[in-house]
This record gives C-alpha cells, sequence and structure tokens, in this order.
C-alpha cells in the first residue's frame, strides 16, 4: 500500500511535468547582427584581408552586416522573415545578399518586397513621357530573407554589405 | 506568372510617386549608421505570430582633407580661387597686409596647423605674421609669427529646412563646447560650379536615430525605436563688414539648395602682415612669405604661397635722403644758388634742404659748421626779427613743408613750438656759439628731440606709410628745409 501510494505520487508527478511541455512548445528565435569590414594585414609576409568589427568607418568603405538566427525553442518556427532596412548613409552592394533563401527587395521603405528585376518605377523620359526604370542597387530602400521553417535547434546567418556614401 | 505582373505593376505605381534620391557623394563624421533588424516568425499551428529585433550602430570617421586656400570671397557664387595679394610699395619698416580665405573641405570638424616664413632681400630685419579674423574684421585669434592650431568645421548636406536652415545627420556635429559651428562663423556652401559664404545664424544639436536593443546577447524580443532628430544649422547673409569680405546674398533655400551630399564648409579669414627694414643704400628691400596650413594628418598641406613658391609683398622702400646746401646774399635779397658773392659785412643766408626720395629714414641729424670768416647771426626775437647783435637767441629755422619752426642757440626755445600730430615734431637745433667753426646741429623729422633726430618719413604723415595712402594733401617724397645766416667778416 506503501509504495502504491508512493507511485501515484510519483505518476502525479510526471503528468504534471509533462502537461506543460504540450502547452509550452512553441518556437523562439533570436536574432542578432554584426557589423564588419575588411581590412588589408600582412601575415607571414603576405598581405590578406580580415575581417575586423566595424566600429568606424570612412565614407566610400564597405560594411558586412550578418545577421545570424537560432531558434532555441521546442518547435519549429514557420514563416520566418528577416528584414533589414538599408541603413540611411549608407547604399547596397549589388549582389552582396546571400541567397540560399528567399531574397527580395524594397524600393518604398518596405512597403513591397521583389525580386530586383522586377523592381522598377517611372520617371519622366527626355521625350517628356514617363519611362520605367529598373531601381539601381543603391536605390534600394530595404532588404528582406524569407526562410520557410527553422527547426527547433536550428540556427543560420544571412549577410550584405552596403556602402558608406 | 499572372500574378507576378500584377504585383510588378502595383510596385511601379507605389514607387513612382516618390522617384528615389540618387546616392550623395559621403556622409559626414560623426554620423551613427544604425541597422535595424527584425524577424517575423509563427509556430507551427501557424497560429502565432512572434517578432524579434536587434541593432548595431557604426559611426562614420573623420576623412581629413587640406583647406582650400582663396581669396575671401567677394560676390555671390564666388568660385574660390587662389592669387598672391598684388605688389605694393611700401616705406621701410612699413606693414603690407593681405587677407586670404582658408575653408575646410573634409567631412568633418579638424585642427589645422598654420605657421608663416618670410625671406627677405636687401632687409636687415624683416617679419610675417597673421591673425585669424572674425567675419566682421575683428581678431579671433591674435597675431602671430609661430606655428598655431585652427579648428574649422565641415560636413555634408542632407538637406535643407525652409529657406536658411541647412540639415545634417543628428548628432554628428560637434558641440559649441567642442568647437563646433557657432552664430557668426563663416561657412561656404557648395552649388556645384559656384559657392556662397553665409553666416552662421543659430545652431541646433538633434541627436542620431537609436534602437533600445543591442549589445552583445542575441535578442528574443523586439524594442524601442528613436526617431532622429537631424542637426540644424542656419544661415543668413555674409555682408561685407570692415571690407573682410562679401557674401553678397541670402539664403533662399527653398529655391535654390545645395545637393545632398555637398560640403558646409567653415571659412577663416586670414590677414597676413609682412614687414622689412632695407638696409641696403638705393636697393629696395623685397620680402616673400608664406603661409603653410596642413590638416591633422599632416599629408594634405596647402599654402598661401604654393609648395615651391612663396607670395612676395612687394618693395620696402630703401632710405633714399638727397642734401642741397645753397647760399644767397640776404642784405642784397638775392636768390638761392650754388654760390653767392658778398661784401664785407653783407649778411649770407644757407639753405639746407633734406629730401626723402625712398623709405623712412630714422634718427635724420645734420651736422655744418659756420663758415670761415664768418658770424652766426641770432635774432632776439625770432628769427630774422629783433635784435640782431645778441649771442643767444633765434639762430634757425626749420620747415618740413608744411610747419616751420624757429631754433634758439641752445635748442630750449623750440620745445613748445613744434606742432601737434600728425606731425609731431619738425625738427630742433643747436649752436655751440657764433664763430666761424663753431658746429650746428640740426635733428629733423617727426619724433626728433633736442639731442636726436627723427623720422624724415616717406610720407608727410609717417602712418601713411605706402604711396596708395599718402594722398592729397599728404606729400609722398617729403622735404625738410634747414636757414640760418652768417654775417661776412
Amino acid at each position: 500500500m506503501q509504495r502504491n501510494k508512493y507511485l501515484v505520487a510519483a505518476t502525479v508527478a510526471l503528468a504534471l511535468t509533462s502537461m506543460p511541455l504540450a502547452v509550452w512548445a512553441q518556437p523562439k528565435v533570436t536574432i542578432a547582427i554584426k557589423a564588419e569590414k575588411e581590412v588589408n594585414v600582412t601575415a607571414k609576409g603576405k598581405q590578406v584581408k580580415k575581417r575586423v568589427a566595424a566600429k568606424g568607418v570612412q565614407p566610400g568603405e564597405e560594411i558586412i552586416y550578418t545577421l545570424s538566427y537560432v531558434n532555441s525553442g521546442t518547435e519549429a518556427a514557420k514563416d520566418v522573415v528577416i528584414s533589414d532596412p538599408i541603413p540611411t548613409g549608407t547604399a547596397y552592394i549589388p549582389g552582396s545578399a546571400s541567397d540560399a533563401d528567399d531574397l527580395t527587395f524594397s524600393i518604398d521603405k518596405g512597403k513591397s518586397f521583389k525580386k530586383p528585376t522586377l523592381l522598377t518605377y517611372e520617371l519622366k523620359g527626355s521625350g517628356g513621357k514617363m519611362e520605367k526604370k529598373v531601381a539601381a542597387p543603391e536605390e534600394y530602400t530595404d532588404i528582406r530573407w524569407t526562410i520557410p521553417q527553422i527547426p527547433a535547434g536550428g540556427k543560420g546567418s544571412v549577410n550584405f554589405k552596403v556602402k558608406v556614401k | 506568372m499572372k500574378r507576378n505582373l500584377f504585383a510588378a505593376l502595383a510596385i511601379s505605381a507605389i514607387a513612382a510617386a516618390g522617384v528615389p534620391a540618387t546616392a550623395g557623394a559621403s556622409t559626414t563624421a560623426g554620423t551613427t549608421i544604425l541597422n535595424v533588424v527584425t524577424v517575423d516568425y509563427k509556430d507551427a499551428s501557424n497560429t502565432t505570430s512572434f517578432s524579434a529585433a536587434f541593432s548595431t550602430t557604426v559611426t562614420v570617421n573623420l576623412v581629413k582633407a587640406g583647406l582650400n586656400v582663396s581669396t575671401p570671397p567677394s560676390s555671390a557664387n564666388y568660385t574660390p580661387a587662389f592669387a598672391c595679394a598684388p605688389l605694393g610699395s611700401y616705406a621701410s619698416g612699413g606693414t603690407f597686409s593681405a587677407l586670404y580665405a582658408l575653408t575646410a573641405t573634409a567631412n568633418g570638424q579638424d585642427t589645422y596647423k598654420l605657421s608663416i616664413s618670410n625671406t627677405a632681400t636687401n632687409a636687415s630685419t624683416s617679419s610675417a605674421a597673421y591673425t585669424i579674423l572674425k567675419a566682421d574684421g575683428t581678431v579671433q585669434a591674435p597675431s602671430t609669427s609661430a606655428a598655431s592650431d585652427l579648428v574649422l568645421n565641415s560636413a555634408i548636406v542632407v538637406g535643407t529646412s525652409g529657406t536658411d536652415t541647412l540639415l545634417f545627420p543628428g548628432g554628428s556635429l560637434k558641440s559649441a563646447a567642442q568647437g563646433g559651428f557657432a552664430a557668426g562663423a563663416i561657412v561656404v556652401v557648395d552649388y556645384g560650379a559656384t559657392k556662397t559664404a553665409y553666416l552662421v545664424k543659430n545652431v541646433i544639436l538633434g541627436h542620431a536615430a537609436g534602437y533600445s536593443v543591442n549589445g552583445t546577447v542575441a535578442s528574443t524580443t523586439t524594442g524601442n525605436a528613436t526617431t532622429e532628430q537631424r542637426d540644424q544649422v542656419q544661415v543668413q547673409a555674409f555682408a561685407n563688414v570692415n571690407g573682410i569680405g562679401n557674401g553678397g546674398t541670402a539664403p533662399a533655400f527653398n529655391t535654390t539648395a545645395p545637393a545632398v551630399g555637398t560640403v558646409v564648409g567653415e571659412m577663416a579669414i586670414v590677414k597676413i602682415d609682412v614687414s622689412a627694414v632695407s638696409n641696403v643704400k638705393g636697393n629696395d628691400a623685397t620680402v616673400d612669405y608664406k603661409l603653410t596650413a596642413t590638416d591633422s594628418s599632416g599629408n594634405n598641406t596647402q599654402y598661401v604661397g604654393s609648395a615651391g613658391a612663396s607670395c612676395t609683398a612687394g618693395n620696402f622702400l630703401a632710405t633714399k635722403l638727397e642734401i642741397l646746401k645753397e647760399v644767397r646774399n640776404f642784405t642784397d635779397n638775392g636768390n638761392f644758388g650754388a654760390t653767392a658773392t658778398s661784401n664785407p659785412g653783407q649778411v649770407l643766408e644757407y639753405q639746407v634742404t633734406v629730401t626723402n626720395t625712398g623709405g623712412q629714414a630714422i634718427a635724420a641729424a645734420v651736422l655744418d659748421n659756420i663758415p670761415s670768416y664768418t658770424k652766426l647771426v641770432v635774432y632776439k626775437d625770432g628769427y630774422g626779427v629783433g635784435d640782431d647783435t645778441v649771442t643767444t637767441g633765434y639762430f634757425a629755422q626749420v620747415s618740413d613743408g608744411v610747419n616751420t619752426v624757429n631754433l634758439t642757440t641752445d635748442a630750449s626755445g623750440e620745445v613748445a613750438a613744434q606742432p601737434a600730430a600728425p606731425a609731431p615734431a619738425v625738427g630742433f637745433g643747436k649752436a655751440a656759439g657764433v664763430a666761424a667753426g663753431l658746429p650746428l646741429n640740426f635733428y629733423l623729422g617727426q619724433g626728433s628731440s633736442v639731442s636726436a633726430g627723427g623720422t624724415v618719413p616717406s610720407c608727410s604723415d609717417s602712418t601713411k606709410n605706402t604711396q596708395a595712402l599718402c594722398v592729397s594733401p599728404l606729400k609722398w617724397n617729403s622735404t625738410y628745409t634747414i636757414k640760418y645766416r652768417v654775417k661776412v667778416d
């Protein structure tokens, strides 16, 4: 009887600890940014490029932004969208964004995102007619990656470069 | 495919309303580049949405650059250009002065090193000094011939507000305590082909955009954004005060604004003073001067002059005193000439003329002697006036062409007779006695005394030490005349 009492208590305890698992299972994505720049250093008599933290930059220099994500939750995160406005005072460097995931850009401050070839706007041409122009990379205002799913415990990073005006 | 086409048209319509601005050329030092990334996602059941955000900042560094050296602005829409100030002729010991403008072209505040040098020819001494002036001509930094630091600001425009306010990235400009843009400073706004100088009227410093989630630990939450408040520099017309410069116009940024990405640089007006004392008889002194301005890197040097050449201040005129002695028979009322004839007992009058045909002469003294077989004629009441049989009293007369003073044998009588400014003294003299062979001393010029010569100036007003300043009724090449009389034994 005494043993049964302990068994009941253990069963209840197990039930109590297992119940929250079902309720709290959810994704938990953390995000971080690293700003770096490349500098030339001499190693073993050779000039090599090395990435260092970009605390200060000069106009014309490039900043490499690395956006790192981790799903530390207990279930997969779905329809993950990483959005990053191109920082004011910089211009996106064409082709620099990692293209592993669905990559789109905006030229209207994030209202709409499209692939680069579909980013167009109209401008009055020399003949007075409105002409459609494909946006230049330095005109991009936002960049966005869409990742269908990040499994629990999954992590990754995307990156892009800008040039300081 | 059809959906994509519609989407493309939709974005065209949105974007057509606001054509993206073209990229600027540069960014002000101290600008904070803020990057905020957001991640949005859903749970597996697709029912709950989550967001997290993170930010990082990067600061734009100073890109050092040399100053633009030019003549001061003289009108609106001027194109800065450098030329050495025109040459002139100055009295030996006089001062040549010229104004130049130094304008910052970097993307932020820097401290520039200034120094000046001079090379003189035919001079015993020479000097070159520079003074930093404010827009109204008052002194900002006192005259020096030593090296000194000059802090100048510059920044890159990101927009304008109203008719007169320039906008810069929030938090990028230095405060007044840090030597930043301040009311009264001259700033040069770049309009592309031309530039216009304005005066700073007011400065309002803002702050950079910010985001509360940052640091080294990755974020699982979103934070709060702080909107950027741009730094503002309000400007007004740079009017010509005391001949320093002239911006020529008031700002009207609502109709004509500087392009985004162009430089607004602070301008310093520098006055260069050069002086020399010529020391070679008949040869004027010349002085070459060069002001050197280097940024804090030491790599960008600009000159008033050039790397290989200086500017020339002009000619500091060598002293060229001419002296002429003439005589006439006073008793017979003869004319002055090289010679005269006289009977015993008649009175001769001598005239010594000292003319300055060059630079100013200092310590000008004339030594003469009572001629042989004569006695000096001394008058009791004035030169040529009163009893002429006395041995102490008035014996000579000296004139600078404007004022005339009678001289007494002991030099005491002419002290009170000297005129007041601008020619504070004509001359003094003394006679050792009346007998033949005794010396007659004459001390000429401004600042002369009973025992020492003064300045025989190039101009009748010695403060006007250039021919350009010595205008009528003042007279260039001043002439002093001494007269005394003797009786033939």
